[in-house]
């Protein structure tokens, strides 16, 4: 299945938009309850580990990701507005392990329409960043990550050929 | 004036335009043609993509042909790549997940 993006600079937008061959209430759940976020949510090879969850208006997604290596990146969703089904706006940001929000990183405000196509259901995200800086850091950020990645992924190569 | 290639993707036309000349490059009239608004609004909307460097023109004879500067394309792709690929490899997952779920539904249906 295709994924569009569109950015909106102007508008400080990111808009990612994606269907999945599955019914509204399946791809739902998989966006809003934990246990399943944990199993598609984190990048490779980092695993995605629920501390709260409570989804509900004014209720929050507490987690980290932890990196093959031990290391967790804590992270907060607090969950605005709801309407089951249909509609999820939250704001996003990293943290530390007291729910501190970190403020050197941005924060993401987002929103997730989902739509019942065809034998398809369509998920529209629209990120919203604060500044255009602030998109241009939270996508060099997925640079890093992906560095970061390979780099993990080298380490292990090397611990399996010693 | 000095514009933010970003500007220039950031309206469908354009985007529309830009994969029009990707293909081949066209005289303004040609793309004109593909486009239900006016040659008024496509041609300002070339002359942004030009201003942003995306769109170059050649001259061929009486013609002028509008093409695309597929280095600074490139600008534009490379740096949403690695969210790109973040977010694909997320899309996978959800997806696999959601294939083997409606599987075991599929399976617990027949059993009942």
């Amino acid at each position: 299945m295709k994924t569009n993006y569109n950015i909106n600079k102007e508008a400080k937008q990111i808009i990612v938009e994606r269907s999945f061959s599955a019914s509204k209430d399946l791809v739902w759940d998989a966006y809003t309850k934990s246990e399943i976020l944990e199993q598609w949510w984190a990048p490779n090879p980092y695993k995605t580990i629920t501390k709260e969850m409570n989804f509900s208006e004014g209720g929050h997604w507490f987690y980290y990701m932890l990196s093959p290596a031990g290391e967790k990146h804590w992270c907060l969703v607090n969950y605005i507005n709801i309407k089951p089904q249909d509609f999820f706006s939250a704001k996003d940001g990293f943290c530390d392990e007291n729910k501190t929000v970190n403020t050197s990183f941005p924060s993401t405000y987002w929103e997730n329409n989902f739509l019942e196509e065809q034998d398809y259901t369509k998920v529209i995200t629209t990120l919203n960043f604060q500044s255009v800086e602030a998109l241009e850091q939270l996508v060099s950020m997925g640079f890093k990550e992906g560095f970061a990645m390979a780099h993990e992924n080298l380490d292990q190569l090397f611990l399996k050929m010693k | 004036m000095r514009r933010d290639i970003f500007q220039a993707i950031a309206d469908p036309t354009r985007r529309a335009i830009i994969s029009l000349i990707m293909l081949q490059s066209m005289t303004p009239n040609a793309i004109a043609e593909k486009f239900d608004s006016s040659r008024q609004a496509v041609s300002k909307h070339i002359k942004i993509l030009q201003e942003c460097g995306l769109v170059k023109s050649k001259q061929d004879g009486r013609e002028i042909y509008y093409q695309i500067e597929v280095k600074k394309l490139k600008e534009v792709t490379d740096w949403l790549a690695p969210f790109q690929q973040m977010w694909e490899e997320r899309f996978d997952r959800l997806d696999d997940y959601l294939s083997k779920i409606q599987k075991q539904k599929k399976h617990a249906a027949r059993k009942k």
